[in-house]
């Protein structure tokens, strides 16, 4: 039995079709990211299968129980971090557990011993007592993991659980949820952070203009990419026109984020000289150039045409 | 119904509350205020405003001239009344009044002494300026009950005058009077023409006795009166507007999805914000009586008197009541602001029509006193009023409680309903 079972999902709003007839599986104990730019359908999706989004068409079981037959059981199971802050400045760490605590029907109680392991484990016992108006963005987050985590919940489902952190917080966080994993803990993770989902996923589904348009490990994704290299170019003096520049030798896919320019080619052999001689012909300084492995924004800008930040 | 879930709201609500300034302001300052203002304004003798009163006397006389020295020196509570200017033309004492530099103006026309003096009636003419309706209506008021006093003070020195003409020349006129008058006054012929002439100056005089309910007559009950008012408006004011901001505010801190992906009902949702804002009405209430009692308010609360206790409930009910309305425009409107706007919309006109304060529900036109006599607020604070006030009984409870009950549970099922709906049309996301 799969953790969480979507299929033919279809949701409209008015005349924008956000997710459109998609379906996929995660499996029991697997990190499972849903990978797209802003807007593709990943949060409406998310809210689908947490039960609180209505789909217009099709069904979703988490643990086999229909999420729209049976929603408190089904909500029971699942623990959602949404991608807004779900604590309440005004009350402490402690207080925001205790709350989302009772509404799972816990008693403070039943609460103490299992927030006191969760508190430890986020490394946020020092500040659980303080307002969380004194809180960083990193504390936030934990808090916002630990009150999902506090009802025992069998399914982790996170959207963009990492944004507005600093690399150093993030990778903490990615630390965080892959413990989880290990305690048996499925995840679903919304994501448009290509490194995260890289880095954290058992499989990722790349999600376009809501629909699914790839599927598999970032190992499989990477090896769909075919026989393309791909040549990253860092830049001293970044130019508005540079993609028109290179349009001049490559057809492929380009992308440029500030002063770095990933090039998709066949044969980078032969590629490569005629992108230094254009480049410096029109007076684009070259830091450096190195050959690199796909990456899945590679495989996101193969399929779709556009990077994932566009 | 889980009611950890409802309880865990409730509480949360509350801290909220207890941690925000602005909320704090309504549910404490707000009544303080309102107990404080009304016993100062409220419970004051009315207080008469000078009148700048410009004068212009058309034809001298003696009459203008004792009228005029009667107004020069009239005096309340110590207070001069009349602050007298003299005009030479009824022009520029016209102008004066439409310019608003003269409250009153009085126009003595020409012959009016002379008519006084030789018995017949004499006019006078007052202007009022007209710029605040209200204050020209009191001074409309003041001034024709001033100047109908000083009518009849001149017609009974006229009927003293007289009388004592009729003592020296009248030995034979009795014979022209018949029997059936002359009977009440047998032998006294003087006493008669006065009496008979006191009738003309003043055929009806209406003797006024304010009756008050017993309870009222003391400065205590008054103010007493005027808390159960203050705790009905801050039940109306608080509930409404702290209901209206309960679910639109989860949506702007942005916990609403964390909360709806949570195995709760809206019912349980709706119950738990309800016991939230019943606690910051409560604070209200304890505001409002403390306040009362620190301005030397008298209720009449025994804690044995089943119908005290039913009072109390009956401002429970009525303030879940306006909870359940606030809640519902909660569940409607996008932002805050804008329930909190919408809230005050439908606040003011609620206590303007109910009767609660001024005017009272009897001097309403008459589709509002039918919604008068529907409106929760009003219901609430007459029957509190009537029991914990007048000491009245059970009756006024009976009456009343049926009307607030079914109100109450119409509203939260409308609530309900709209919740349904709109967490369907996906209002809330």
């Amino acid at each position: 039995m799969s953790a969480i079972s979507v299929s033919g999902v279809t949701k409209r709003f008015k005349d924008v079709i956000a997710v459109s007839n998609v379906s996929f599986d995660v499996k029991k104990g697997e990190i499972f990211s849903l990978l797209g730019p802003n807007g593709a359908g990943k949060t409406t999706l998310l809210k689908i299968i947490c039960g609180i989004l209505p789909p217009d068409s099709g069904e979703v079981k988490v643990l086999g129980i229909n999420v729209f037959e049976n929603p408190f059981e089904a909500k029971r199971r699942i623990g959602y971090v949404p991608q807004e802050n779900i604590v309440y400045d005004r009350l402490s760490g402690w207080e925001n557990i205790l709350f989302y605590a009772s509404l799972y029907g816990l008693s403070s109680a039943q609460v103490k011993e299992r927030a006191k392991e969760i508190v430890e484990r986020l490394g946020l016992e020092s500040r659980i007592k303080k307002h969380v108006k004194t809180y960083s963005g990193g504390l936030r987050k934990r808090l916002s993991l630990a009150v999902s985590l506090i009802h025992n919940p069998e399914v982790l489902i996170l959207d963009e659980p990492t944004v507005g952190l600093d690399p150093s917080a993030r990778r903490e966080f990615w630390k965080i949820i892959e413990d989880l994993r290990r305690d048996g803990i499925t995840v679903l993770m919304a994501t448009h952070y290509m490194e995260e989902a890289d880095a954290l996923s058992d499989r990722v589904a790349i999600i376009n203009e809501g629909k699914i348009i790839a599927l598999g490990s970032p190992t499989e994704l990477k090896k769909a990419f075919g026989k393309l290299t791909v040549i990253e170019i860092l830049i001293a003096n970044p130019k508005p026109d540079i993609e028109q520049i290179l349009r001049e030798i490559i057809e492929g896919p380009i992308l440029i984020k500030n002063s770095e320019i990933r090039i998709h080619v066949k044969d980078y052999e032969s590629s490569l000289p005629k992108i230094v001689e254009v480049l410096l012909r029109n007076g684009i300084r070259i830091v450096q150039i190195s050959i690199t492995e796909p990456t899945l924004e590679d495989v996101f800008l193969k399929l779709t045409g556009r990077g994932l930040g566009e | 119904m889980n009611w950890k879930a409802v309880w865990g709201i409730a509480k949360k609500d509350i801290l909220y509350i207890l941690r925000d300034p602005m909320t704090l302001f309504w549910i404490v300052i707000f009544p303080a205020m309102l107990v404080l203002l009304s016993a100062y304004i409220w419970v004051q003798e009315p207080q008469v405003p000078t009148y700048t009163t410009g004068i212009y006397v058309a034809g001298q006389g003696n009459f203008s001239k004792y009228i005029i020295e009667a107004l020069n020196s009239t005096e309340i509570s110590n207070k001069k009344v009349f602050n007298i200017v003299m005009y030479d033309s009824n022009e520029s004492l016209i102008n004066d009044v439409k310019k608003g530099e003269l409250s009153i103006g009085v126009v003595f026309p020409r012959g009016f002494s002379e008519n006084i003096t030789k018995g017949f009636q004499s006019q006078i003419i007052v202007y009022i300026y007209v710029k605040h309706p209200i204050l020209a209506e009191t001074t409309k008021q003041f001034i024709e009950g001033y100047f109908s006093y000083v009518s009849k003070e001149m017609g009974y020195r006229k009927v003293e005058y007289v009388t004592e003409f009729f003592k020296k020349y009248s030995e034979k006129i009795e014979e022209y009077i018949p029997t059936n008058v002359t009977q009440q006054f047998p032998g006294n012929f003087t006493e008669l023409m006065r009496a008979w002439m006191i009738g003309m100056v003043e055929p009806l005089k209406a003797i006024i006795k304010e009756v008050k309910p017993e309870v009222l007559i003391t400065k205590p009950n008054i103010l007493g009166w005027i808390v159960v008012a203050v705790v009905g408006v801050s039940a109306l004011f608080s509930g409404l507007i702290t209901g209206a901001s309960a679910i639109v505010e989860e949506k702007d801190y942005g916990t609403l999805h964390r909360i709806l992906a949570s195995p709760i009902t809206g019912w349980e949702l709706l119950v738990g914000k309800t016991f939230g804002v019943l606690f910051s009405v409560l604070i209200s209430g304890v505001v409002a009586t403390l306040f009362g009692a620190f301005v030397g308010a008298k209720v009449n609360f025994n804690f044995l008197e089943v119908e005290d206790w039913l009072a109390i409930v009956m401002l429970g009910l009525a303030t879940i009541f306006f909870i359940g309305l606030g809640l519902i425009l909660s569940i409607v409107v996008k932002t805050a602001k804008a329930a909190s706007g919408l809230a005050m919309a439908i606040a003011f006109p609620m206590m303007f029509t109910s009767g609660i304060w001024w005017p009272p529900k009897e001097m309403l036109p008459e589709p509002l006193k039918t919604l008068a006599n529907f409106n929760p607020a009003t219901l609430a604070i007459d029957t509190a009023r009537a029991v914990l006030v007048y000491n009245e009984g059970l009756d006024v409870i009976a009456q009343n409680m049926p009307i607030i009950l079914i109100g109450t549970i119409v509203v939260y099922a409308i609530g309900s309903l709209v919740y349904k709906i709109t967490l369907q049309k996906h209002v809330l996301m």
